[in-house]
């Protein structure tokens, strides 16, 4: 058994892609523009065997179209793709045996029908054991608050209630590789909070390996390494901890007045938000312990205030930031 | 061996269900057929009384209304349309990624799931149909004849499923292909017999529609179980459906081998 779950080396996939114009004539707007759109461009990265990797980018970055490629939906048109020691868009079926997938709110049940139709579905495509099957499913019911939920129809059910269900039916078959695209889009506190104990669970029990796309950032935290897509290429590929300390020598200041006034924050760092009383600023890290700053806090405007590392949201939104000035 | 059948009898099972879930809508279209059936009864008692002749194209009046019940009562399981809709709404609604993640060949899936939505149409509308015409219009059954029925009504499937299958797949460049299904499942309809008995035709029109496999999804069975076929008529159309099938076979499985890579789904 091959070490690695995931390899990529050197892929690339265009797609044809047609734009309407919007100047022009009205014949020459009814022509469709047709463009080459560069989904992928000579990505490379290994996944080994129980990892649990995020898969971040911006809308249209080539996430989903790398996924695709993954489970082996599309093909890629350079590089190399191995998944579990398999081509997946040769050897589909000896691949999907062993994958779970995990797209949108309700694609592996059926609307009109109760979720356990879709989990006796799943027992059958997959072939797995009565015994087996029941256990799992006590377990996934169990932990994710679903033993009320799982015998009524699809359609009755809330948001959240058929992404979980969603989830179980991926997963029945203990896949070795899980993809997940947005897993916890409508899913209650709770629940997003099971979900991500259950993914942690399998990791632990079974090496399951996760590859996991997603905007939501608490979702980010159960992933130890972040690979970055930006237009189809790769712009970082390393520890969650590592991007997290990207930026880390900003801290986030938020101050607290008794009354309006005339302070010049900007003296001290960026202000990202001023309300009457209230200031959030970002500051430097080695501005904190500055004779200035410290009398700043120490004044008698100032009731109270807090500082705190910023937070993932704030570091991806930097990060993009700065692709896009790097791009300009 | 076993695990596939497995597989396969699963994706079977969940065609029925599905179609389980629209017990209501059944009961409708089976009001619905049977509420069809008499507007051809009236139409063609008005042509009937209106001429001279108590036989047209062979066929007497009650012979007439009996195969219009008959026509409309094996149309929703004889022929294999559905198909070509379930590849377009796969297509459509993105469920066809999902569908190319499980470890069953997307055809087998489509090919089963119809096949059980199909079974499901036999037993809810076709099966209740047939038992009411049998029983209210006298109909005398042999077992020839019935085992000749089975045989016609699964070529038939049989044959359009690939028909059908390949108009599915043009949804692969069109997206939305309603207006084709609808146009072929016409055709199907005017030339199968489902527009008027094929008998009624001129001889030349007749010995081309006895080359082409849509009279055994209408004409034939109708005409079959109303004793109106003789066996070599029925023999030969059955040869005729099986020497379509094979070719119909390899050219879906070579439209299939063309298309597959282009699969990506809306919004992918």
């Amino acid at each position: 058994m091959e070490d690695y779950a995931v390899r990529v080396e050197n892929v690339s996939k265009w797609f044809k892609a047609h734009e309407v114009r919007r100047s022009g004539s009205f014949v020459t707007k009814l022509l469709r523009k047709t463009y080459f759109k560069h989904a992928l461009r000579d990505v490379s990265f290994d996944i080994k065997q129980g990892e649990i990797v995020a898969l971040l980018g911006r809308n249209g970055s080539g996430k989903s179209t790398l996924i695709k490629i993954l489970s082996g939906i599309l093909h890629a048109d350079s590089g190399k793709v191995s998944v579990l020691g398999l081509e997946p868009w040769t050897e589909r079926i000896e691949l999907a045996q062993q994958l779970g997938v995990v797209l949108g709110a309700h694609g592996q049940l059926f609307w009109n029908l109760p979720a356990v139709d879709a989990f006796e579905y799943m027992r059958g495509v997959y072939n797995i054991g009565q015994e087996e099957y029941r256990r799992r499913l006590r377990y996934f019911l169990k932990t994710l608050d679903l033993e009320h939920v799982y015998s009524r129809q699809v359609r009755t059910m809330s948001l959240g209630e058929q992404m979980k269900c969603n989830f179980v039916a991926s997963v029945l078959h203990n896949p070795k590789i899980v993809f997940l695209d947005e897993p916890t889009i409508g899913v209650d506190l709770p629940s997003k909070i099971a979900l991500r104990k259950t993914v942690a669970e399998l990791q632990a029990k079974y090496k399951t390996t996760f590859i996991l796309t997603t905007h939501i950032v608490e979702d980010i935290g159960i992933a130890q390494r972040v690979i970055l897509l930006s237009r189809g290429k790769m712009v970082f590929d390393d520890t969650r901890l590592k991007l997290e300390a990207m930026f880390g020598d900003k801290r986030h200041v938020e101050l607290h007045m008794a009354e309006p006034n005339h302070i010049n924050f900007g003296r001290y760092g960026k202000v990202l938000k001023r309300g009457e009383t209230t200031v959030v600023m970002e500051v430097s890290k080695n501005v904190l312990k500055t004779k200035n700053f410290l009398a700043l806090l120490n004044r008698k405007e100032i009731l109270d205030y807090r500082v705190a590392e910023p937070g993932l949201n704030f570091i991806l939104n930097k990060f993009y930031a700065k692709l896009d000035r790097e791009k300009r | 061996m076993f695990k596939t059948i497995d597989r396969y009898l699963a994706v079977l099972v969940i065609g029925f269900k599905q179609q389980l879930a629209y017990k209501k809508d059944y009961f409708l279209t089976l009001g619905f057929r049977i509420f069809a059936s008499f507007i051809m009864v009236a139409v063609w008692t008005a042509v009937y009384l209106n001429s001279d002749v108590t036989s047209i194209g062979g066929f007497t009046l009650p012979q007439m209304y009996l195969y219009f019940f008959l026509i409309n009562a094996i149309a929703i399981s004889s022929f294999n349309e559905p198909i070509s809709e379930n590849i377009q709404d796969d297509i459509q609604s993105g469920t066809v990624t999902t569908a190319l993640v499980k470890p069953v060949a997307y055809t087998a899936q489509i090919f089963l799931n119809s096949l059980g939505n199909n079974i499901f149409a036999g037993l809810a509308v076709t099966l209740p149909f047939l038992a009411l015409i049998v029983l209210i219009g006298h109909l005398a059954l042999s077992i020839q004849a019935i085992a000749f029925f089975l045989i016609e009504m699964a070529l038939s499937f049989t044959v359009s499923t690939f028909i059908f299958f390949m108009i599915g797949t043009l949804a692969v460049y069109l997206t939305n292909i309603w207006g084709i299904i609808a146009v072929t499942e016409s055709l199907y309809m005017l030339l199968g017999g489902g527009v008027v008995p094929l008998s009624l035709l001129p001889s030349w029109a007749n010995n081309i529609l006895a080359l082409l496999p849509m009279q055994l999804s209408l004409y034939l069975p109708a005409a079959t179980l109303l004793g109106m076929a003789s066996t070599g008529e029925i023999l030969q159309s059955i040869l005729v459906g099986l020497v379509w099938a094979v070719p119909l076979f390899a050219l879906s499985v070579l439209v299939w081998n063309r298309v597959r890579g282009k699969i990506t789904s809306v919004g992918g």
